[in-house]
């Protein structure tokens, strides 16, 4: 029984260490706020709003590309599995779909190292197609 | 009169007045229902919605934010608004905290917490002069520009004349 219980505990001390390690709040307001503002609202057009068009380039592969190798997401000092976390977390906060499919590590390594030289016209080009 | 004497009979008004009330109104009476309304809304700011709005943290505090060796400034990169007229998380008089900022972390010494420190620079007037501080912990080069503490941040303000640095507490570090 004590075995069981010292387990238990051990079991979920790890799980909350795992979260907290993994609170995709704090590497938002370390990695994305100071530009991306505290309510998501950003500089347009030099830093883009997250509204909702998060969400329709979350719907596609290209989309999906272009939000892991924006430079402020590729270049931010942390990694694959922190991003892909903090790039949920900002989905589920600051667009209205309900259901996104949710980034995984493995896709953000998959685009990660591929660099984006125009930023802006890629997202207009992208936002454009999917009106 | 003795403050005694005066409390007694207010007291006793009160009371007297409480009770004759209370004898006279029905329960479902104008004024009883409307002394019902004047609890509750007094009681709605201790609501948690109206509490949500405020964002400030309550923490423990060492130090003097008028020297550079002040906890919250181990990343900073300027003159202290605190010496210019503002205060740490305060631009002075007539200038403009710029929206945009570079973010860090620093250690407060009187609970051994990281916190999340957001370096708003104060825009908008000529250089302040006085206090200026320079200390780089977790600052990186400028081919980082989110992390550099080099950089002018004042974007997004009227004009980009850089006056003061703040160091506003955003947040506790969980990551």
């Amino acid at each position: 029984m004590r075995w069981t219980l010292s387990l238990l505990t051990l079991l979920s001390l790890t799980l909350l260490c795992a979260y907290a390690a993994a609170d995709p709040r704090s590497h938002y307001m370390i990695h994305c706020m100071g530009c991306h503002l505290n309510d998501g609202r950003g500089l347009p057009p030099e830093v883009p709003a997250f509204d909702n068009k998060l969400a329709i380039l979350a719907a596609s592969d290209k989309g999906r590309e272009y939000l892991v190798t924006v430079p402020g997401a590729s270049q931010s000092l942390i990694d694959d599995a922190a991003l892909a976390s903090v790039l949920n977390w900002i989905l589920d906060t600051y667009t209205e779909e309900p259901v996104h499919q949710p980034f995984l590590a493995s896709e953000i390594s998959r685009y990660r190292h591929t660099p984006l030289t125009n930023p802006a016209h890629l997202r207009d080009e992208l936002l454009g197609a999917a009106d | 009169m003795k403050p005694d004497a005066l409390i007694q009979i207010v007291d006793k008004w009160v009371t007297a007045r409480t009770v004759k009330s209370a004898r006279q109104l029905s329960r479902r009476h104008f004024l009883s229902r409307f002394g019902k309304l004047m609890v509750g809304i007094s009681l709605v700011p201790v609501l948690p919605v109206a509490r949500a709005a405020e964002t400030r943290l309550q923490l423990p505090e060492i130090g003097d934010p008028q020297d550079c060796d002040y906890w919250r400034y181990c990343a900073i990169d300027g003159y202290l608004c605190s010496c210019c007229g503002g205060s740490e998380s305060k631009c002075p008089p007539g200038a403009e905290p710029s929206p945009v900022t570079w973010i860090g972390t620093c250690e407060n010494p009187a609970d051994g917490k990281r916190y999340i420190i957001s370096y708003n620079d104060c825009c908008g007037k000529g250089e302040c002069g006085r206090c200026f501080c320079n200390r780089n912990e977790g600052d990186k080069p400028t081919y980082y520009p989110p992390k550099n503490n080099d950089i002018n941040w004042c974007v997004g303000t009227k004009t980009n004349a850089y006056h003061c640095s703040t160091a506003v507490v955003v947040g506790v570090d969980e990551s």
